[in-house]
């Protein structure tokens, strides 16, 4: 510890504290912009200088290491003085006339002439009017007058990208967006270009964000003291009268976030400095997202039954006594409920209770979570959590991370500052390719085979491990005693079904590069401890299961104590933990499909959405959501439910931790938690242990329920490789495979991508991106108007060309509207399938 | 595209420095005179070469002037602008040479054998005015002297 005196106050800090944290800590307020805790300390915009005894000038607090002994005096009549200069050199740069006008004061009160000084210049025209840090410190530093005179630059204001206007005129250099573009996010699209007068914040060649690998994660306008980034959504909104804290469902990192409440509305939301996951971060989704969505134009408000024909109006009661009229008459196998994955915990645990207490049926699924997942519930490998990346050597990366999880890419930039090795494996070339140390771009569905062939790299350690790294021999005997000692047996079978398996395949006809392979290899057992990420359509494929398998033993190879599943929903964890308990079994999603198709099923409770445009073959259709769908058509009653904002619950996330959501604002109408309506509806149908009045209630019978988390015990898994006559490559009829990149770009029904604009324009939809040469030889030109067909379906598209994927491969993004892919694939849950693209006659 | 000669230069520059960063300087400077200027194009390509985000490379060649962002012509007259040169009589020497020329500053003539910039001080203020002509000095200037030298090239 070190002690030092500022302003004749002791205090004590630990060593290699600046001067400014140790201020803060002793409750002494310092003035500072360009100053930040998460990023590294700058001195860019010198106020926060000090004086200490027996250094020369004045240095800054922030950037300066305490001493023991130092005398710092923060608040002497110089120190004050200087600072205002400081300031007003700043403001000669930024449009201030209201900052320091005399009669401020009262326009606080009237706001009655804005117009006194021209509107560019005035705070009232600004989005940052009184949440302006350069405002406090005009108030903190008593600045009445600007000696200088000032200098408008005159900049174009942007406003053609994504979520955020760019006014560089309000900018004041303080280069924080720059630090955590780089630092934090390291996406590395930001800095400062020219020099002196002339400097300005810019991405490279002055190119759009859009064009410079920008994520849109928002982190730079979080960042902005000033007006010079605002979100467009919430420009105008003023301050926030609340912050209320919550999760993010928006994918399954659950991120902590505080959203910003004015009046009933949610205005906006800033991601929780003190995550513990996020560590004030948010990605496009999470900061965006739930400012639009929350309060959008499409939600549903009161309940609607279908009466003659038409859906008319109701009060709860009477949408309740109608549903639990008519489903008194489907009970058992004729009745299927399917969930969302983006309801909470407790709400898929009373799903699940309904449909075996009150329907007496077990067909209950969530929507999208793949059948095998739910049957291999603890074998989905899964240790660790995602705050113990960082500490990894390497990574090896199965997934789109960035626009999946974009979260989790701030801890991997941390692991590679601290050097560690990124072995990335993906279809596509995604953004983080650009970083990784090893891409191996597949084709989709051969992930398993590399990974079998790392996996044998690695059990040829002897070869593998070169003698002059720096890997001790005690190092190689201890690689060796674990596999002798836990795991001989299963060590030996799976050296033989990896023989097996890898015997008689053509590697060369996969075309993968085998150094990139060995180098894979090499990097994962040199850089152990290894994370492992994987996404979620890894396994969601033919061969899933046996994927999971893999990972798992190579994750057991590598004693990697990070292996990460990356779910897309935001509660698909939750799904899997809290309802896979059934005593009778279960149904997965598409097995309910089936069964409609079939006949069995009469009835369907549809809680976010199902697939299809038409009716299905039901005597009976619920649909329950907070938004508006085309499928309110022709549903016989419609419930409007609350989002994650008006209703209290848990979501778990990837790593298996249960989050609280908090009820932030009124539910919007008469909007009602799903797990409300369903306990109204059992007890209408006259099921006993439905009469929750709270959360808690549920919680507490969870508790005492069989439903418990396990992680599945640590066991080599013999892969059943026998039959390996897989046959890489399609069917002719359907030469392509169409990967359906499910990265949770929406909330139950509703797709951010077709009702946001700016989530559009960052990918569309409506959009299957191909390769130039699979174009060419279709004829087909960028833009185009094409049928994708499969041999479950067909639906219309726009190709557009793109180097990023291979020739044979195609894809498009996972969505429930119109001209979904995931009416080509069976089962509904799998993301991958065979097409053929065609002109649209 | 950098010459195969240009690019063997640079891969060895890198090679030799343990951290990549600080090659940046002179890999800049061998692509320059590769090239004749730094097109957006040619510090990409430079950025993938190195591993670095292209941004870095922007942000180091917009800070110095000595990095042409544009074409130049043959011969690159740098007129000093600072103060001392400017006591001594800068703006009059720009001023002239602007009209000798026909065009302003930061334009290049349509023959593409000048083009006039005007800098930061070059350290050689004891012998103001003064301009650096490609990589050549020269000092204590007046009208004549311009005219004389502008003959010679």
């Amino acid at each position: 510890m070190i002690e030092l005196t500022i302003d004749g106050q002791r205090v004590k800090v630990a060593e290699g504290s600046t001067v400014l944290e140790a201020s803060r800590k002793a409750n002494i307020y310092l003035p500072t912009l360009c100053y930040h805790p998460s990023l590294t300390p700058w001195g860019g915009c010198r106020l926060c200088v000090v004086e200490i005894e027996g250094m020369k000038g004045y240095p800054t607090a922030c950037t300066t290491p305490v001493t023991n002994g130092m005398k710092v005096n923060t608040r002497t009549e110089e120190v004050q003085e200087l600072r205002r200069q400081v300031l007003e050199l700043i403001l000669s740069e930024h449009p201030c006339v209201c900052l320091i006008c005399e009669r401020g004061e009262e326009c606080e009160k009237y706001q009655d002439c804005i117009r006194k000084s021209s509107l560019v210049t005035g705070c009232k025209f600004c989005p940052k009017d009184k949440r302006c840090e350069l405002q406090d410190m005009c108030k903190y530093l008593g600045l009445r007058e600007i000696s200088f005179p000032t200098r408008y630059r005159g900049l174009p204001v942007e406003r053609n990208d994504p979520f955020y206007d760019r006014d560089y005129n309000l900018c004041i250099l303080c280069g924080r967006c720059v630090r955590v573009c780089n630092e934090v996010r390291g996406d590395h699209v930001l800095s400062t270009i020219y020099r002196g007068s002339e400097s300005m914040v810019s991405p490279a060649f002055h190119r759009s964000h859009m064009e410079s690998y920008c994520e849109f994660c928002g982190a730079c306008v979080d960042i902005c003291p000033t007006g010079a980034l605002s979100e467009r959504a919430r420009k105008w909104e003023g301050v926030a009268d609340d912050l209320k804290a919550t999760i993010c469902p928006l994918c399954s990192i659950g991120c902590q976030i505080n959203l910003e409440i004015k009046g009933e509305r949610v205005i906006g939301v800033i991601p929780d400095p003190l995550g513990d996951i996020n560590k004030g971060q948010a990605c496009v989704k999470g900061k965006f997202a739930p400012g639009i969505i929350i309060s959008h134009k499409d939600r549903i408000q009161v309940p609607f039954i279908r009466k003659s024909g038409k859906l008319k109006e109701v009060k709860w009661d009477e949408a309740i006594d109608f549903v639990a009229n008519e489903l008194r008459r489907y009970k058992g196998r004729k009745f299927a409920l399917v969930s969302s994955p983006y309801c909470t915990d407790e709400e898929h645990y009373i799903f699940q209770k309904f449909t075996e207490r009150a329907m007496d049926s077990f067909s209950f699924s969530p929507m999208g979570v793949h059948q095998d997942i739910r049957y291999l519930g603890n074998k989905i490998p899964r240790r660790g959590s995602i705050t113990d990346i960082p500490a990894s050597k390497s990574l090896l990366i199965c997934a789109d991370v960035t626009t999946s999880h974009p979260v989790l890419g701030v801890w991997i930039k941390k692991a590679m500052d601290k050097g560690a090795k990124v072995v990335l494996i993906h279809p596509k070339k995604v953004p983080l390719s650009r970083w990784a140390d090893v891409f191996i771009q597949t084709h989709p569905s051969t992930e398993f085979f590399i990974l079998l062939h790392i996996m044998k790299s690695i059990l040829d350690d002897e070869n593998l491990i070169p003698p002059n790294l720096p890997l001790t021999k005690a190092g190689k005997g201890a690689l060796k005693r674990r596999f002798s000692e836990e795991n001989q047996g299963e060590l030996a079978k799976i050296k033989g079904s990896l023989k097996g398996s890898l015997k008689g395949l053509d590697f060369n006809s996969l075309g993968f590069d085998p150094d990139a392979l060995e180098e894979a290899a090499r990097s994962l057992v040199l850089g152990r401890p290894t994370a492992i990420l994987y996404s979620d359509a890894l396994f969601q494929q033919p061969r899933g299961e046996e994927v999971l398998y893999a990972i798992n033993n190579l994750s057991l190879l590598l004693g990697s104590e990070v292996v990460l599943p990356l779910f897309a929903e935001g509660n698909v964890a939750g799904c899997l933990f809290n309802s896979n308990k059934g005593e009778k079994g279960f149904l997965s999603y598409t097995q309910i499909m089936e069964g409609i198709q079939g006949g069995e099923i009469e009835a369907l409770y549809s809680i976010g959405g199902i697939t299809g445009h038409d009716r299905p073959p039901l005597k009976f259709l619920i649909l329950q959501d907070p938004y508006y769908s085309e499928q309110m058509d022709f549903a016989d009653a419609v419930l409007p439910a609350c989002t994650f904002t008006e209703k209290d619950g848990t979501l778990t996330n990837l790593e298996g931790k249960a989050q609280r959501i908090n009820r932030a604002i009124e539910p919007l109408g008469r909007a009602k938690p799903d797990w409300w309506i369903i306990c109204e509806i059992a007890k209408r149908l006259g099921a006993r242990g439905f009469a929750f009045n709270s959360i808690e209630e549920i919680q507490e019978e969870m508790a005492l329920s069989s439903i418990h988390q396990d992680q599945g015990e640590r066991k080599f898994i013999n892969i059943n490789t026998e039959p390996l006559c897989y046959k890489i490559g399609n069917p002719p009829d359907y030469p392509l495979t169409l990967m359906i990149e499910s990265d949770s770009y929406h909330y139950r029904s509703f797709s951010l991508r077709h009702r946001i604009k700016g989530y559009r324009v960052l990918r569309d939809p409506g959009v299957i991106e191909m390769n130039p040469q699979d174009m060419m030889s279709r004829d087909i030109t960028d833009g185009e108007e094409v049928d994708v067909i499969s041999p479950h379906g067909r639906i219309k598209a726009r190709a557009m060309a793109t180097e990023k994927i291979k020739a044979g491969t195609t894809s498009m993004v996972f969505h429930l509207s119109h001209n979904s892919p995931v009416l080509l694939v069976r089962p509904y849950e799998q993301k991958l399938c065979a097409v053929r693209v065609e002109k649209h006659v | 595209m950098l010459t195969s000669g240009a690019r063997e230069k640079v891969e060895k520059l890198i090679a030799c420095h343990p951290k990549k960063e600080a090659a940046l300087l002179r890999v800049l400077h061998i692509v320059q005179q590769d090239q004749g200027y730094l097109s957006p194009e040619t510090i990409a390509s430079v950025a993938d070469l190195m591993g670095m985000p292209a941004i870095k490379l922007y942000e180091v060649a917009t800070f110095y002037t000595l990095y042409n962002k544009k074409p130049v012509g043959k011969y690159l007259i740098q007129v000093c602008a600072n103060l001392s040169c400017s006591l001594m009589g800068a703006d009059n020497l720009i001023r002239y040479l602007k009209d000798r020329l026909g065009v302003q500053v930061g334009e290049t003539t349509p023959d593409n054998k000048f083009t006039l910039v005007t800098v930061q001080c070059l350290g050689s203020c004891g012998t103001a005015p003064m301009m650096q002509i490609n990589d050549q000095y020269y000092e204590k200037l007046d009208e004549a002297r311009i005219e004389q030298i502008l003959a010679s090239l």
